[in-house]
Formats: C-alpha cells, structure tokens, sequence
C-alpha cells in the first residue's frame, strides 16, 4: 500500500514537473523579434576567459572584438547561453562594465544599424547632464561615429573599426545628438539626447 | 525509512521547480516617461520625475530587463551618491534585451543609489532592478 502511494506520488511529481518544463519553455520563446539588423555582427574576436568580476555579473564566455583607446569591446554569452555584448576598460581585459544581453536564445536584434551607449553624469549644483564617453556597436556598412553638442558644434568623432567605436569628447559638452555615417558618407543613424 | 522517502521526494521536486531566485534584491516594473515613476529615496538635488531608485545599499549591478517592443526611446541606468549621478542610456532599440552596469564602469563604488530613469523618446515598459 506504502509502495503504491510512493509510485503514485512519483507520477504525479513527473507530471507537474513536465508540465512546469512545457510552461517554460513556451514563455522563454516570448514573441518574435521585430525586424531589424541583428547585432551578430561581422567581427567575431578571439576568445578570453571572463573575470571573476564578469562572472559575477553573469557573463560565461567572452570573446575579445577589438580595442579603442582605452575600451575594450566583447560579444559573447551569458550563463544560460544567451548572445552578449559589452564593454569595459581595456586595462583589465575579460572584465565587462556594461552589457546587453538577449533575454532568450534569439541574436540581439536593433531597430538601428548602431547600438550606441552614452555615458553621462550630472554634478550636484550643475543641474546638467555631461557626455563622458560614446562606447557603441555597428553593422558592418557604418563607417564613423560623430557627436554634435546642443550647438551643433561637432565635438568629437571616431571611425568604426571591426565594428566598434569609442568617442570620447575633447571639451566639456552635454549629451547632444549622435550620428552615424556609412563608407559613401550618408547619414545612416541619429539620435538626439538633447532632451535629458 | 520508507515512510520517511514520500517528503524527501516531495522536497526535492519542490526544489527542481521553485523558479530560480531573482537576481535583484531591489526592482521596480513599470512605464518609464517623463512623468513617471516618481517613486523611491532619490538623491534630493535630482528627485525629478520618471526616476525610480533603489535605497542606498553596496550594489554590485543595476539593470534594465525591457521585453517589449523597440522603440526609439532610452533609460539612463546607473547609479546615485551625494554628489553625482552618473549612468549610461540603455538603448531601447535593440529588442528584448537585458542592460546591466557595473558601479566601476562608471568611476564610482561604496555606498550608492541605484537609479534608472526615463531620457528619451517614447514612454516605455520596462523592469529596473540592482543587485548587490
């Protein structure tokens, strides 16, 4: 009889279980990405182990795209195998500082040809957000990244190399506007953050 | 013995489908705009609207998970002490994603707020969370 009640208990927990597993797995496939320019871009890397510290942020492979000044830029996966991207500071290579990661098993995918990440800070008593950084990704026709202040005054600008670019302003400037330029010169990408 | 086997089983399938434990221990869901959340113990030089901020704690990670729509708009995610607030725009244009900064990447550490907050573009759904 004791035997019975195990066997059953035993199929019941399997059944819960396989029903917990379908409910899942219909809710990770979440649904279908929109239209758009996938963020497998076309510079792959070369493998690095993450740190400690990216491990501790979720990060589980890391693969090194390239170097600009001082950044480092990585594409790679996070602990449930999802497609990462990132950054961090080239001086500690394998430790991210941002990321942006799939939410399942699908690429990234952008509504833009470039995926830009301002940094920015405001001082207590400036009452001013001020660009410290543009750390971005873009698809292989973009060209060159500029950064144009509320003036419209150009106040830095950098070529996508592999795929990443890093602009970092020369002067004292608020966010502003973002634009990015294909090989022939067209404008392919802006964004304003003038509002901020 | 056996009777002793029936709870020992049942723990140990309440343990394969407990769901996993949340990796933040401070979160807010919502619609970011200009107008909202205006919730949370933001640093009183910059307690605006569309913030939500954590309590001050020695987080490790504040994030973004966003599972709409793109859309052309973008959060300021990162983090708060006395002094500054510093953060980076996590775009919304890239589709179901999950944005995370470390307090390092930003030049800061210690004792902090962590924030996120609507900046540009069209209001937008999104779940801010930090972990410590």
């Amino acid at each position: 009889m004791r035997r019975r009640s195990i066997r059953y208990a035993l199929v019941c927990i399997l059944a819960v279980a396989g029903l917990a597993a379908a409910f899942l797995a219909h809710a990770r496939s979440g649904p279908a990405a929109e239209p758009g320019f996938p963020a497998t871009i076309g510079a792959s890397g070369r493998p690095i182990p993450p740190t400690a510290a990216s491990r501790a942020v979720g990060i589980a492979s890391l693969q090194l795209i390239g170097t600009r000044g001082d950044r480092a830029f990585y594409r790679g996966t996070d602990a449930e195998h999802h497609p990462c991207l990132g950054a961090g500071n080239a001086s500690d290579l394998g430790t991210v500082g941002f990321t942006l990661c799939s939410n399942d098993e699908r690429p990234l995918t952008a509504a833009n040809p470039v995926i830009v990440v301002p940094d920015v800070q405001m001082t207590q008593g400036s009452g001013q957000w001020e660009l410290v950084r543009v750390d971005g990704f873009a698809a292989d026709n973009v060209a060159r990244v500029a950064v144009t202040n509320g003036a419209g005054a150009v106040i830095a600008q950098a070529p996508v190399v592999n795929n990443v670019f890093s602009v970092v302003p020369s002067v004292e400037s608020d966010p502003g506007t973002i634009r990015a330029y294909d090989h022939s010169g067209k404008l392919v990408f802006s964004q304003s953050y003038g509002s901020s | 013995m056996r009777g002793r086997l029936l709870p020992l089983l049942a723990g140990a399938a309440l343990l394969v489908l407990a769901p996993a434990a949340s990796a933040g221990i401070w979160s807010w869901t919502g619609t970011f705009s200009s107008t909202n959340p205006h919730a949370g113990p933001c640093i009183w030089w910059h307690s605006g609207q569309g913030q939500a901020c954590s309590g001050w704690n020695y987080w490790n990670t504040s994030a973004v998970n966003n599972s709409g729509a793109p859309n052309d708009g973008s959060l300021l995610v990162g983090f708060q002490n006395s002094s500054r607030i510093r953060g980076k725009y996590d775009p919304e244009t890239v589709c179901c994603a999950q944005f995370r900064v470390t307090p390092g990447e930003l030049g800061m550490g210690g004792y902090l707020i962590a924030q996120t907050e609507y900046a540009t573009g069209s209001p937008y759904y999104a779940t801010a969370w930090a972990s410590s």
